[in-house]
């Protein structure tokens, strides 16, 4: 709320970036001309429903998609496109510039290998030249930092719980010092206890570090408590962004609008029954014309139903994609 | 949200009552350390001495983390586990050891929906053939129209309408929220009493959920229906619960009225839970610290009060004391050495 993005530096820029899985259905369009930024040191929520194009997108940020998917538009990372590497300079950039968490650790981790194993493969894989004691050394100060105790390096992921196998994640992703972690449902299979730890882990790592974090979530309480802006997805189109604070306190889009007053709350004090919003997502091989909200929209216009609006400001860096908050809006509805 | 205000000395308004149930299960070993072991066996304490009851008309909610046992005592509710110690009565009956037919003859009474409606649902079976299935078993009298006709009506009432034209869907066939309202209606044509629900929408997107709640919550007033709601997730909870009841380890620590526990919490172990609820709200964030550690191996379960190596307030006593569930406020009871200091 206090910081201004026009002083922070800039980690991604994604620009009009689009997704097309070649399904046998047809094309669908997962991710749809979305652009956003990301800064250094900041913790962004991606929220949606299930099938927005959310983890396709994050997954996008790594460059990875299935072959027959169509990828267009572009992701500059430092400048450079990622679209356009080649394997040596992807994989360089897989490790040490962006890493990814996903939701069930203990298929992502290796069940015959130990943590340090795990940790010191990532470090050699990466710097080739680097000895296995001076490697050791590096994974030992990483696994105080997480809070995991040293014995644990000699331990086997099953003997680790939940939240410890999560920590080895993210510890995977620092050992060679990446600047962006990928959080894709990483929190989503443990216990809340568990997870208010985690996400105090991801605060401290943005403090401290200056890591930046992608948190990829259904959950919306977690990236109010957690987050510093947030961005809405639905049907693969960036809905809504902004700061946590003038998102949650003042949703423009009626999406946004709608998905937040069904979040259900633990406060006594507010309100009884959840919204329900009528309908359901659109197939994504044939997104409906114009705004791919509109079926749905409650205050749909005439325009919603034929022309796409932009993202747009509407306070400072708070952009929406509705039409509601754009010049064409007015002559379309009267 | 409406407060059941049965009086609690009458008996008979319990539909089920649990008194001090255990359930143990032995823990799997190989042929190795039976012989080193010789004759010794482990257990996992999955349930460990929970009483409850819950009244007729109520929904009652089991809540608490992974490994706490709140599925376990749901499965025992319904008699889907037999107790390894304890009893069970449902409307008046006891249903502890109950078995073959009679047990059979009980289920109709006693139905359950699952987090996974694609992993519950037969997905050769078309949704009406499904619904009405249950009915073949139970209400073998009734010729196929008649059990055909009760599928159609029960497809109506859970929103799954045209009726006729999801009778003929497979569940692939539609959207994770049509296919739970179909698990409900197969649960609900038997009429029965007492609904368990596990977890029953934590699948589900969130404006998927609030439509699934409105629902049960509809159907609960129309069929006159008893819930168990186990669920993880305390927030939810809300929404539904009457009722909720607080578990960690295998052991019952707290119980109350919604309203009472969320706003006057007794146990630590409640209070780290309801605090590690994220709101959403960003000027709301949490500021409490989290208990430390995770939750302890259940086959060797700390001595005492099961909380105490993560409490805050943890004494000598709590190490070697088990602490009983107490009243301490008017239906409110809470397993703590220490809860006064609360009140």
């Amino acid at each position: 709320m206090t910081t201004t993005t026009a002083d922070k530096e800039v980690l991604i820029q994604v620009r009009d970036f689009s997704l097309i899985y070649k399904t046998r259905l047809g094309p669908l369009s997962a991710v749809d001309h979305v652009s956003f930024d990301l800064y250094k040191g900041e913790i962004v929520g991606l929220v949606g429903e299930s099938g927005c194009g959310k983890s396709t997108l994050g997954k996008a940020l790594l460059r990875m998609a299935p072959p027959q998917a169509e990828l267009t538009g572009q992701i500059l990372f430092q400048g450079q496109n990622i679209l356009q590497f080649d394997d040596d300079q992807l994989r360089d950039f897989r490790g040490r510039c962006v890493s990814m968490i996903f939701q069930d650790p203990m298929t992502s981790l290796n069940p015959v290998q130990r943590v340090d194993q795990h940790l010191i493969e990532a470090i050699q894989v990466h710097e080739p030249r680097t000895p296995v004691a001076a490697a050791l050394e590096r994974a030992r100060a990483l696994i105080g930092r997480l809070s995991i105790q040293e014995r644990r390096l000699k331990d086997y992921p099953h003997q680790l719980s939940g939240g410890m196998r999560q920590r080895v994640m993210i510890g995977l992703g620092l050992v060679l010092n990446a600047n962006l972690i990928i959080a894709d449902e990483a929190t989503t299979s443990l216990d809340v206890i568990v997870e208010a730890k985690l996400l105090d882990q991801f605060r401290e790592l943005r403090d401290e570090l200056g890591i930046t974090v992608l948190m990829i979530t259904h959950n919306i309480a977690l990236v109010a408590e957690v987050a510093d802006r947030i961005a809405v997805m639905y049907a693969g189109q960036m809905a809504e962004i902004g700061s946590v604070y003038e998102v949650f306190d003042a949703p423009r889009h009626p999406y946004t609008q709608g998905l937040l007053a069904s979040v259900p709350t633990i406060s006594l004090d507010e309100r009884a029954e959840l919204f329900k919003m009528g309908g359901e997502p659109p197939n994504l091989t044939h997104p409906p014309q114009g705004c791919r909200f509109h079926p749905r929209c409650p205050q749909a216009l005439p325009i919603c139903a034929q022309r796409e609006p932009a993202l747009q400001p509407v306070a400072g860096d708070h952009l929406v994609h509705c039409w509601l908050y754009q010049t064409h809006a007015s002559q379309g509805a009267s | 949200m409406n407060v059941q205000s049965v009086p609690q000395t009458q008996p008979a308004d319990n539909l089920v009552e649990v008194r001090d149930v255990k359930k143990w299960f032995p823990v799997q070993q190989g042929v190795l350390d039976k012989l080193l072991a010789a004759g010794h066996q482990d257990y996992i304490h999955a349930v460990d001495g929970v009483s409850f009851e819950i009244r007729r008309g109520e929904v009652f909610g089991l809540a608490g983390e992974s490994g706490s046992g709140k599925s376990t005592t749901g499965r025992l509710v319904v008699r889907m586990e037999t107790p390894t110690a304890g009893t069970i009565h449902f409307d008046g009956q006891d249903i502890t050891t109950l078995g073959g037919d009679e047990l059979r003859r009980l289920r109709r009474r006693m139905q359950i929906i699952y987090q996974d409606p694609m992993a519950s649902l037969n997905p050769r079976m078309a949704l009406g053939e499904a619904i009405g299935y249950g009915l073949k078993i139970h209400a073998p009298e009734l010729s196929d129209a008649e059990r055909h006709q009760r599928a159609i009506d029960m497809l109506e009432k859970v929103g799954l309408s045209p009726a006729q034209f999801f009778y003929g869907k497979f569940p692939h066939q539609i959207s994770g929220g049509q296919r739970q309202r179909a698990v409900i209606a197969r649960a609900l044509v038997t009429r029965p009493s007492l609904i368990l629900a596990d977890e029953p929408i934590a699948m589900a997107d969130v404006s998927v959920r609030a439509l699934l709640l409105d629902l049960m919550n509809q159907l609960k007033r129309e069929f006159n229906l008893t819930y168990l709601f186990i669920t993880h997730d305390l927030a939810t909870a809300k929404y539904i619960c009457d009722r909720v009841g607080i578990m960690y380890l295998g052991k019952l620590v707290e119980v109350a009225e919604l309203r009472e526990l969320y706003s006057h919490p007794l146990h630590p172990y409640t209070q780290a839970l309801l605090a590690a609820v994220p709101v959403p709200n960003p000027h709301k964030r949490r500021t409490q610290a989290m208990p430390e550690g995770e939750i302890p191996n259940p086959i060797h379960p700390p001595a005492g009060c099961r909380f105490h190596p993560r409490c805050p307030l943890a004494t000598e006593e709590c190490a070697v004391e088990d602490p009983p569930l107490r009243a301490l406020r008017p239906d409110h009871t809470v397993a703590c050495h220490h809860a006064e200091r609360f009140l």
